[in-house]
Order: C-alpha cells, then sequence, then structure tokens
C-alpha cells in the first residue's frame, strides 16, 4: 500500500475505485476495462480486505473534512425536503390528475388515456395500491425515484470518475438541486426519466460484456416505457459497447443485444399495460399503439401553452414550472422546479466548456490518453484527457435526452430537460471531485454556495410556508413566478 | 494542521449558518395578527346556515357563534369555518356578509340554486384559535381541530 499523499484538508489524493480491491492512483478513467493487478491474482482476499478498510477509512476521513460536512448538510437538507409534507397540496399539483387518474384507470382494469406508454403509471398503480389513494400513495412512485437517483447516482458517478469523492458530491448535488426535490415529490412521469439517466451510467460503468449490455438494454426499455424520449438512452448505450476494446464482432454482437433487449422490454412493458386494461396485448396492438400516440405527439407543435420554454432557454433556465402555488392569509406555499441555481449555472459552464474543447479537439483526442496534465491543472481540457471516456458517456445521456427537442419543434417545456439536466450535474460532480485536489479551497467555497443557495430555495422546493415578500425574493424574475 | 484548515473550517461555519438562517428567515413573519390576508374558498348558498365553530377564541369581540362548552352565545359577525382552494379549514367572520356575497347568497336563495362557487376573499388576520370544534351541518357534532387561522374578510371576488 503506497504512503498516500495528503492535501492541505487532509484528505488523500490517492482515490480507491468502488470495483474491488482495485487502487487507482489519481486513476484517469476507472471506467475503462478494469485489468486485475498482479496483487489481486495472487492474494485476493487479504488485499480486498485492506482495500475495503483502507476504503472506509478514506470515507470517513473525507466525511469528516470541511468538504465533507457541507456535502453531508445538502444531502440531509434534500432528503428532508422531499419527505416534507409529501402529501401537500392535497389535491392535483401540476399536471398530476393526467398520471394519477391513469394510475387509477389501470388499478381497475380501464382504459389508459394518457398520451404516455403504460409503464411510468403502471409504477404509480403500484404504490397507489399499497400506499392508498391519497397524496402521499400519487407521490410514492417519484419520491422512490428519486431517492433512488441520489443513490444510482453517486455509483455512477464514482465508478466514472475513479473517485468516492465523486459519488459523495453527485449525491449531495443531486440532494440538493430544486428541479430534482420538486420532480421527487411530484406524481410526475419525469423523475422516473431522471433515474434512469442515472441508472444507464451505471449500467455503462461496468466491464462491458453481456450483463452490462443485458442492463444498459433493460434501463432503456424502462426509460421508453415511460416516455419515448427513453429512446435517447440508446445512444450512451451503444457508445459504451463502440468504445470497448472489444472485437468488432463481439462489439455488433453486445450492440445488438442493447438494441434487441431494449424493445423487447419496452414491448412487454407495453403490452402488460394493455392487457391490464383488457386490449389486445400482441406485438401488433403494441406497435399500432405506439403508432397512434407518436402521431399524436408530432402534431403538438404549437407552443401556445405559457408554459411551454424552448430548449436554448433551459440554459438560463427561462420558465421552470411552478408546481404547486398556493399563497393563502398571509404565507405562500410553493413548490418550483427552479433548479439550485449554483449548480445549474455551474453545471453550464462545464457544459460549455467541455463541449467547446471536444469540438476544437475531436472525439478522438478526448479518448487518447497519452498527453500529458499537469496535476496543478483545472483546466476543462485536462479534464477531458484524464476521463475522455466518461465525459463522452455523460454527455451521450444529455445528447440523447436532448435530442427530441432540439431535432423537432415539439412543444417542450422544462421538465423535458431534466434527465439532460441530471446527466450534468453528475458531469460537474465529476469536474468538482478531480478539482478538488488541485484547488481544494476554490471547491470548498463552491460547495458552500450551493449549501447556501439550497437553503435559501428550499422552502419553495418543498411547500414550506413562507411569507409573500420571501417568495417575491426568490422568485425574482417574472417569468419564474 | 496546514494554515488553510482554519479558513476551510471558517467558510463551512459560515456557509452553513447561512444555509440555515435563510431557510428559518424565510418562515418568519407569515400571518401574525393585523396582517392582510387572501383568503380563498369554496362555498354554496346553504353554507349560510349550516356553519358553525364552537371556541373560546376571541378576538376582539370576534368570535364562534358558541362558547367552549357548545352554548350558543349572540355574535354579530360570527367566525365560521370555511375550507379553502387547498382543503385547508379557516375560520373567517363576515364571509356572507361582504355585499358581492351577499347578493349572489339573496339570489342563491330565492332561486334555490345548489351551485358550489369559488371565492377569492380579501382581509385581514386576526390569529389562530388554539383549539376550536367546527361543524358543516346545523345540530351536528363539532369535531375539535387545533391551532386554526382565524381572519375576517372585507371584500370578496367570484373565481370564474
Amino acid at each position: 500500500m503506497p504512503v498516500a499523499e495528503r492535501d492541505p484538508f487532509g484528505v488523500e489524493k490517492r482515490d480507491v475505485a468502488f470495483e474491488t480491491g482495485r487502487a487507482v492512483l489519481n486513476d484517469a478513467s476507472p471506467a475503462s476495462e478494469p485489468a486485475p493487478t498482479t496483487a489481486t491474482r495472487t492474494s485476493p482476499r487479504p488485499l480486498a480486505v485492506g482495500a475495503a478498510w483502507a476504503a472506509w477509512r478514506d470515507t470517513a476521513q473525507f466525511l469528516a473534512s470541511p468538504v465533507g460536512v457541507l456535502l453531508i448538510c445538502m444531502l440531509c437538507l434534500g432528503v428532508y425536503l422531499r419527505f416534507h409534507a409529501l402529501g401537500y397540496p392535497p389535491n392535483f399539483q401540476f399536471d398530476e390528475h393526467h398520471f394519477v387518474e391513469n394510475a387509477r384507470n389501470y388499478i381497475h382494469h380501464q382504459t389508459d388515456q394518457n398520451d404516455h406508454p403504460p409503464l411510468g403509471k403502471l409504477i404509480m398503480a403500484f404504490f397507489m395500491e399499497r400506499l392508498g389513494d391519497g397524496p402521499v400513495g400519487w407521490r410514492a412512485a417519484a419520491l422512490t425515484s428519486g431517492l433512488l437517483t441520489i443513490v444510482l447516482g453517486a455509483v455512477a458517478a464514482a465508478r466514472l470518475f475513479g473517485r468516492r469523492e465523486a459519488g459523495w458530491f453527485a449525491a449531495a448535488l443531486f440532494a440538493a438541486d430544486g428541479f430534482l426535490i420538486s420532480y421527487s415529490r411530484a406524481a410526475l412521469l419525469d423523475g422516473f426519466l431522471a433515474t434512469s439517466s442515472v441508472a444507464i451510467l451505471v449500467a455503462c460503468s461496468l466491464p462491458m460484456g453481456a450483463t452490462a449490455a443485458l442492463l444498459a438494454g433493460v434501463v432503456t426499455g424502462l426509460a421508453m416505457g415511460i416516455k419515448f424520449s427513453g429512446v435517447g438512452l440508446f445512444l450512451p448505450s451503444l457508445l459504451a459497447v463502440a468504445l470497448s476494446p472489444r472485437t468488432l464482432r463481439s462489439r455488433v454482437f453486445l450492440g445488438a443485444v442493447v438494441i434487441v433487449v431494449g424493445f423487447a422490454v419496452y414491448v412487454a412493458s407495453y403490452a402488460y399495460g394493455l392487457s391490464i386494461a383488457g386490449h389486445p396485448a400482441g406485438l401488433p396492438a403494441v406497435a399500432a399503439d405506439t403508432s397512434r400516440l407518436l402521431v399524436h405527439h408530432a402534431d403538438l407543435t404549437e407552443m401556445k401553452n405559457p408554459a411551454t420554454s424552448g430548449w436554448i432557454t433551459w440554459v438560463l433556465p427561462k420558465r421552470p414550472i411552478v408546481l404547486s402555488y398556493n399563497v393563502q392569509a398571509g404565507k405562500a406555499r410553493v413548490v418550483t422546479s427552479l433548479g439550485n441555481l449554483a449548480i445549474w449555472w455551474a453545471a453550464m459552464a462545464v457544459l460549455f466548456s467541455v463541449g467547446a474543447v471536444l469540438l476544437w479537439r475531436g472525439v478522438r483526442w478526448a479518448l487518447d490518453r497519452s498527453a500529458a496534465v499537469s496535476s496543478a491543472s483545472v483546466a476543462p481540457a485536462d479534464f477531458v484527457v484524464e476521463n475522455g471516456r466518461s465525459v463522452l458517456l455523460v454527455l451521450a445521456v444529455a445528447t440523447g435526452y436532448l435530442a427530441p427537442w432540439v431535432l423537432t419543434h415539439r412543444d417542450s417545456y422544462i421538465y423535458h430537460f431534466l434527465p439532460s439536466y441530471t446527466a450534468l450535474v453528475l458531469l460537474l460532480s465529476g469536474y468538482v471531485a478531480w478539482a478538488r485536489p488541485r484547488r481544494p479551497l476554490s471547491v470548498l467555497v463552491f460547495a458552500a454556495v450551493v449549501l447556501v443557495v439550497a437553503g435559501i430555495y428550499a422552502p419553495i422546493w418543498s411547500a414550506i410556508p413562507v411569507s409573500p415578500r420571501a417568495l417575491q425574493a426568490r422568485l425574482f424574475l417574472e417569468s419564474w413566478r | 494542521m496546514t494554515l488553510r484548515e482554519p479558513i476551510a473550517w471558517l467558510v463551512t461555519a459560515a456557509a452553513v449558518s447561512a444555509a440555515a438562517l435563510a431557510f428559518w428567515g424565510a418562515r418568519g413573519g407569515t400571518a401574525s395578527a393585523g396582517s392582510r390576508a387572501s383568503f380563498d374558498v369554496t362555498v354554496v348558498a346553504s353554507d349560510a346556515q349550516s356553519l358553525d365553530c364552537s371556541s373560546s377564541a376571541d378576538f376582539g369581540g370576534i368570535r364562534c357563534a358558541f362558547g367552549a362548552d357548545g352554548v350558543p352565545r349572540k355574535v354579530d359577525l360570527p367566525l365560521r369555518p370555511y375550507v379553502t382552494f387547498y382543503r385547508e379549514v379557516v375560520l373567517l367572520s363576515g364571509l356572507f356578509e361582504e355585499q358581492h356575497v351577499a347578493a349572489w347568497l339573496r339570489e342563491a336563495m330565492r332561486t334555490a340554486d345548489p351551485e358550489r362557487v369559488s371565492l377569492r376573499c380579501s382581509g385581514e388576520v386576526l390569529g389562530r384559535a388554539p383549539t376550536v370544534g367546527v361543524r358543516w351541518r346545523p345540530g351536528s357534532a363539532f369535531d375539535p381541530l387545533a391551532d386554526v387561522l382565524a381572519g375576517s374578510v372585507r371584500e370578496c371576488r367570484f373565481e370564474k
């Protein structure tokens, strides 16, 4: 075990990847195919125990550091805000009626009138049958999905960027973001897609083989079964296959596995929904109903709804949706989907700088790990050099989910950005964790700002009563109210 | 310990304090007695004869038509329980006596109109009744509630 160098904040610069027994010294791309060390092959158990102990010790040290304390505060706050007054409002907020009423239809074996595939409503129906047809029952699926996003996001970030710290940053940033909080407390479908964004990255972080391809196909199929835009997850799945160090024949096979499994899962979930409603549930029926919904969506291009927003405006964001708004008796109880602005704008900055590097240098350069990287540099180009494959996979998720709104004129809303945004926050987590040994104080200040912004906006992410003046101060742009 | 470690803890402490301050600060000053407020409720004409409360709470002479012991008493503009758009119970005084609502009520009673209407009313907060009994039909038992907001209505408009 090497003697670990420590940064001024008492955290070891050596990082240990999540894969058992694999020690990585500022590893550049641990998500690439794992190469067992000699020590692993000769004496796996002692090293595994030692590595596990070292991992726990490092985690404890990290969480006891100033930045670790801030991340824990964000996590606690975020989890609290997801659970707090989940049953409020007691009536439907925003579009909940579309999904709750059709979840009820599934419970009563009636036809789904909604214009999305069945799976999201089937998941909601599962929770409503167990927790009751009330506001908590309606939103329990979203809450579960939101908590899963935090956990899977942490796993994906740690694996992709080869640092446990990236996992902790991802968990904290997901926890402390209002966009994700609000959709964790609403009986809507988009939170499920956010979960799919991180789930697919977990699959892509595995050594690419039959299991990983199967998992990627399942996640993609489930995402498609929730909303058609889930088809975008084929992009990272197939990219992960293409980037794997396998023979061409093997990659073609694994790519076929991803596609076949993806569509099989989609068809199966759709057919299940049709059968519950008492309709024919064969492949032709699924194809016909899918076609019907696609034609319906293709016609929704007027952008007349005041809540619509063009995809380019999501950078700001210009028009976050207020899911619930009740100003009553001198107090306001509001749930807005406005994100944590410190996270939002930082994620955009990382996206644009990394995107510019990739456009300038090219994808092939990003995958070439021969370039030297200064240990003091925090330049996005160096981040890409060290994490090229992971950066491309995360951007593929964001691109896959963004593509339908960029390539078509279909009416778009801020929530269509949620799964892409989730991927971008994960990218930010990777960058921050990578930059921390180089600029510990800057990263600490960033985490501090994120927590303060979360504290400011927390009440209006979770329907906590505030004064109308406090509400006005937080939603200071007119288009945000 | 390096020179920067105390700075790091200082930054952390400042951030946690600022976040807590921002979080709790936003919650203060809501619905204090005398502050202006909006009350959004739904009613039917028969509510004018059906809604009642019993409580010992007294807001400068404005109170329920029944005492805490359930004994009726003479009150000019008694508090009555209403359900807001968000299904929260509030006690309001003067709602059916407000001019627009009173005009609607006369017409609705004349035509026996059973339609439920939504009202957006403005007024002021009187305070909170620590304990109160409410009933929605004449003669029925009072259901106990705790910490219910009380207000007086000045003006109402009908929600389309």
